[in-house]
């Protein structure tokens, strides 16, 4: 419910809004009367639906605005009634109306006014209302326009969205199908890769397997053949030596059944030729008989000469033979014989071949012998005494010598001691001596000391007597005084004490002439004790000249062992030199494999590989050793069997063919079947082992092709097939596809020139023809062209790359899509380039 | 005293094993390298493995492998007892059998090592014996000097030892140069030089020692762990001619 002084404020805002309206062109213009569409262009709400102005008419266009008015009162309905009255002109009852909602009070109070002003303000009111309604069709014409260029532009807008929309989904649609399809084109094109390296491999394998299979066939073959002639050369070989053996056998026979064949077809012939004689002589007789001319007779006669000296010819061939038959008889003798002597000759020399290892041996024991008497006779040679025979003299000397060494070495230390004993003797007398001589000197000195004591108690006395005399002569002269003075008293008194004085006196010379005894006594004690001294000093020297010789006696035989010692100093040297050389010696053996079997062992493990190889040789051995043995027993049967056929004479030779047959039976003995097997199992043996051998190799030549192969490509950028005949198959790491690569053959007699002969796709081959011209035809340089190549595809991929990059910068939805597709790529790129 | 004694003996018997895995895997690679450069197998018959620093190439040929197991495996019983002095490779003339090479690996037990001598010394008074027992009082004096000095030394690193290690290969290869050439077929033989109280399996047995007839012989470097020292020596025949 609205209130009636709230409708101006309406009516302005409603009349406000299409001035709003046309400056804010449609996008929003009521604020919360605007709502978006699902496709975000804006609508007008459905409150202000646009059908709603061009229904209304000028006139209700309040209609709206004033329902509330109308209901809201009674006395509204009047002036509403009053307003429909004067609604006869539009803008007179809006501005009535107008005025009636600014002033409702007012104008019921009208009624009472006057006509004149009421007709007054009438038209006042009706100008204004004029006025009023102009203005506002103006503005609604206004805002009819208004809104239809917005209902226009709406449907304009409309109609885009929709092409909008529609475009959209269509690109949307083509994006999902191109999508696919890429999808599709990328796994076809994996799928291509995948099953063509997969064939690639597998025909790499099985052309490898059947070069190897081919190769293994080969090498089968050929052993196989190498084995078989080899076989049958052996036995070639063996049969050879037999035949070569039953000739020479043959041929012994047949020249002694020669011999005796020749030897009984003599004698036929002589037994023919006396058969004939015979004959001969009946028919002369029966000529004689007969009679029958003489020509016939002497032709019969010449005849028989004729034939006497064939037969005589015959007899002495006959003889010559026989002669020669016992002489050959007698030379088989001495054959024989020399056999046996050649046999007897061999013996002894094998035990000469024997007695010669034994002498080899024996000289080089000698040697060493010799050697070692050199060592002692060196070690002893400045001894002068080389005249050792056995080291056991020699070591029994040693040891004497060292015994007397051990001897003297005492007496050395007896005589050193002793001589100690003496230097301490020699010492204790010196110090003696000098004791003595200080001695001496102190006595001297006390000799001298006294006498000049005994001097000036002399002069003491002298000096007392001189005293004496003049003390007397004045005690004279006193006396004399006092006699002249006083005369007698004093004289007693005097005298005694003269003769005290004298007594003084008295004692004073005794006591000085005991003095003087005492020092005559010192001096004569002193001149006794040096006497003493003098003695012993003579006593000493003799003592030390005595100890003196047996000292130097001592040093004279201390001297004597020094050098014999020094002699067995040097002898020790030379030992010590002659032992260091058989250090030596001894670190040289043991560096050789010299051991001390007294405290260490060498062992060896059993299964070691030369132990293993010493036992095939040592199978070797015995099976040629056992092979040998039963082709000797073989000789030996055939050589039996001869003889025997000796015996049998001509009737065997018949059968002596087949005899031979029999026994090439058992010719080969069954030993060297078994030598030629286990020669077979070796070789076999060596054979796997050349296998295993050649394998390895081969598995090492692969891998180093292989790895040559791989630095190949990934420095020079071309993967490098060798195909048959020796072609060579080059496809570039850039190439997409696997068709595109070029084949070189070497050139002609294989000068180590290539040529180019095809290539997988001839597209791919047209599109490279004019740098193959350039760089091949003119400069004549493969590598140069190849190189070409190489950069046009490096350059055609970064083009490539750089197109794609600016397609999805241009396309920002497609970006993904791109991104995935140029990763995609690169890594794939980036595998080519680094692994196969 | 015992209790304390026991863990350093636990000790050395760990090291003791340790020292052994360090020795047999020299010989395994020190046998599989002079196998390849003294031709006795074909170049096919080993391949290259990185060990010590170095390019080593060991067989890949199974028998041979299965065959050094088996030697190394007696070897490592031996060392683990003390029992081994020498291990030697011989290679030997297929046609002749006459040996050509030796190369000697002498194993020193360093830890016991003067104890043994100091027994041996005592025992020398008969007089015409002297000569030896002074020689083995020179070696005594030299190994104790040598001794002696090393028991304050520090423990080695493993990298020092595979420093000699890898020192003595190389040398071993180097001697390749100055090795007579071996042109004809040759075989070889491993040979072990033991305690004679030693235990010896089935699989093996006394044998000759191949010894090398006029031989020329070069001593190699040395290497040590903290209780073995091996010595390498080789010892060649010269040619006849020459």
């Amino acid at each position: 419910m609205s209130s009636p002084t709230s409708d101006p404020d309406l009516v302005r805002r409603f009349m406000n809004r299409p001035i709003h309206s046309p400056s804010t062109g449609g996008s929003n213009p009521g604020g919360a009367a605007v709502v978006r569409t699902p496709f975000g262009e804006k609508k007008p709400s459905s409150t202000v639906t646009p059908t709603t102005p061009s229904r209304l008419g000028p006139g209700s266009a309040f209609q709206p605005t004033w329902s509330g008015p109308e209901n809201a009162s009674p006395a509204m309905s009047l002036v509403g009634q009053y307003a429909n009255a004067s609604n006869r002109s539009p803008a007179a009852t809006a501005g009535e109306q107008d005025q009636e909602n600014q002033y409702p009070s007012s104008r019921i109070r009208t009624r009472t006014i006057e006509p004149d002003e009421y007709e007054s303000t009438r038209k006042k009111l009706r100008d204004t209302q004029y006025e009023l309604s102009s203005t506002k069709t103006e503005l609604e014409r206004k805002i009819v326009t208004m809104e239809q260029a917005a209902r226009e532009s709406d449907i304009l807008k409309r109609k885009l969205m929709a092409r909008v929309d529609s475009l959209e989904s269509d690109r949307r649609f083509l994006y999902e199908q191109e999508k696919s399809l890429t999808k599709k084109v990328q796994t076809l094109e994996e799928d291509s890769i995948h099953s063509k390296t997969a064939s690639n491999e597998i025909i790499k394998n099985l052309r490898d397997e059947n070069m190897s299979i081919k190769d293994r066939l080969s090498q089968l073959q050929e052993e196989s053949r190498e084995k078989q002639s080899e076989l049958t050369q052996r036995v070639r070989t063996l049969t050879a030596s037999l035949n070569h053996q039953q000739q020479t056998l043959a041929e012994t026979q047949d020249s002694s059944h020669s011999q005796s064949s020749l030897v009984a077809e003599k004698h036929q012939k002589l037994a023919e030729a006396l058969d004939r004689i015979m004959e001969l002589e009946d028919q002369n007789r029966q000529l004689k008989l007969n009679t029958r001319g003489m020509e016939d007779v002497v032709r019969v006669q010449k005849e028989l000469q004729n034939q006497v000296a064939y037969i005589k010819q015959l007899e002495g061939t006959n003889r010559q033979l026989t002669a020669e038959c016992k002489h050959l008889k007698d030379t088989y003798r001495n054959v024989e014989v020399l056999k046996e002597e050649k046999l007897s000759l061999e013996q002894k020399l094998k035990l000469m071949d024997d007695l010669r290892v034994k002498c080899g041996k024996f000289e080089v024991q000698n040697g060493v012998l010799l050697k070692e008497k050199e060592q002692w006779a060196a070690f002893l040679e400045k001894s002068d005494r080389t005249d050792f025979n056995s080291p056991y003299e020699l070591a029994k000397t040693v040891a004497t010598l060292r015994g007397d060494k051990t001897a003297l070495m005492e007496v050395r230390d007896e005589f050193q001691e002793a001589l100690k004993a003496r230097d301490a003797y020699i010492e204790q007398v010196e110090q003696q001596l000098s004791e003595l001589k200080t001695r001496l000197v102190e006595q001297e000195e006390i000799c001298s000391k006294q006498s000049s004591i005994a001097r000036r108690h002399e002069m003491t006395k002298d000096f007392a007597l001189r005293q004496v005399e003049s003390l007397k002569e004045q005690l004279k002269s006193y006396d004399m005084e006092e006699v002249q003075l006083m005369g007698g008293t004093y004289e007693n008194q005097k005298n005694i004490r003269i003769e005290q004085l004298e007594k003084l006196i008295q004692e004073c010379q005794s006591k000085l002439e005991s003095m003087a005894a005492t020092a005559n006594r010192a001096t004569e004690e002193s001149s006794v004790g040096s006497a003493a001294t003098l003695a012993l000093l003579q006593t000493i020297q003799d003592q030390s000249s005595v100890s003196f010789n047996k000292l130097s006696a001592e040093k004279q035989a201390l001297v004597e062992s020094k050098l014999a010692l020094h002699n067995e100093l040097e002898l020790l040297r030379k030992e010590n030199a002659s032992l260091d050389a058989k250090v030596l010696e001894h670190e040289i053996a043991i560096g050789a494999g010299a051991f001390n079997p007294a405290v260490s062992r060498v062992l060896e493990i059993k299964d070691s590989p030369a132990a293993r190889y010493q036992a095939i040789r040592q199978q070797m051995l015995d099976a040629l050793k056992e092979e040998n043995a039963a082709l000797l027993q073989s000789l030996t049967d055939l050589q039996q069997q001869q003889p025997s056929g000796h015996i049998f004479g001509q009737q065997q030779s018949a059968f002596g063919d087949h005899e031979v047959a029999l026994q090439d039976k058992n010719v080969v003995p069954i030993a060297s079947y078994n030598r030629l097997l286990g020669d077979f199992k070796r070789l076999q043996e060596e054979f796997a082992d050349n296998d295993k051998r050649s394998k390895r190799l081969k598995q090492s030549w692969t891998l180093k092709a292989d790895e040559f192969l791989d630095a190949v490509r990934s420095l020079l950028g071309y993967k490098v097939n060798f195909l048959d005949n020796g072609r060579v198959e080059l496809i570039s790491v850039y190439n997409a596809e696997e068709q595109q690569s070029f084949v070189f053959t070497s050139g002609q007699n294989d000068e180590g020139t290539m040529q180019l002969v095809g290539s997988g796709s001839q597209k791919y081959m047209e599109e490279h023809k004019e740098s193959f011209d350039h760089w091949v035809n003119q400069l004549g340089s493969i590598p140069a062209f190849l190189s070409r190549v190489t950069l046009d595809l490096v350059e055609q991929q970064a083009h490539q790359l750089r197109e794609e990059q600016q397609q999805h910068d241009q396309h920002p939805p497609h970006y993904r899509l791109f991104q995935s597709l140029a990763d995609d790529d690169d890594t794939q790129n980036s595998d080519m380039m680094v692994d196969p | 005293m015992q209790q304390q004694q026991r863990p350093t003996n636990s000790r050395n018997q760990i090291t003791l094993r340790g020292s052994t895995k360090i020795i047999v895997e020299f010989f395994e690679y020190c046998i599989n390298s002079l196998l390849f450069q003294r031709g006795l197998y074909a170049p096919e018959y080993f391949k290259m493995t990185k060990k010590y620093g170095l390019n080593m190439l060991v067989t890949n040929d199974p028998e041979v492998k299965s065959h050094m197991r088996e030697i190394l495996k007696q070897v490592e019983a031996w060392l683990m007892a003390c029992k081994v002095e020498k291990l030697i490779l011989a290679i030997k003339s297929k046609e002749t059998m006459t040996v050509l090479e030796r190369w000697q690996f002498d194993i020193h037990n360093t830890k016991d090592l003067s104890s043994n001598f100091s027994a041996t010394t005592t025992t020398s008074t008969d007089p015409f014996s002297r000569p030896l027992a002074g020689q083995e009082s020179i070696s005594t004096t030299a190994t104790s000097s040598l001794s002696s000095p090393s028991k304050p030394k520090p423990e080695k690193t493993e990298k020092e030892i595979q420093t000699e290690i890898q020192a003595i290969l190389r040398q071993i290869t180097a001697s390749v140069s100055f090795l007579p050439m071996l042109d004809e077929k040759c075989t070889w033989t491993i040979l072990c030089q033991t305690e004679k109280d030693a235990e010896v399996p089935a699989t093996w047995s006394d044998a000759d020692p191949h010894l090398v007839h006029n031989a020329e012989q070069v001593k190699l470097r040395s290497f040590s762990t903290n209780l073995h020292k091996i010595d390498a020596l080789v010892a060649y025949r010269l040619n006849d001619d020459l």
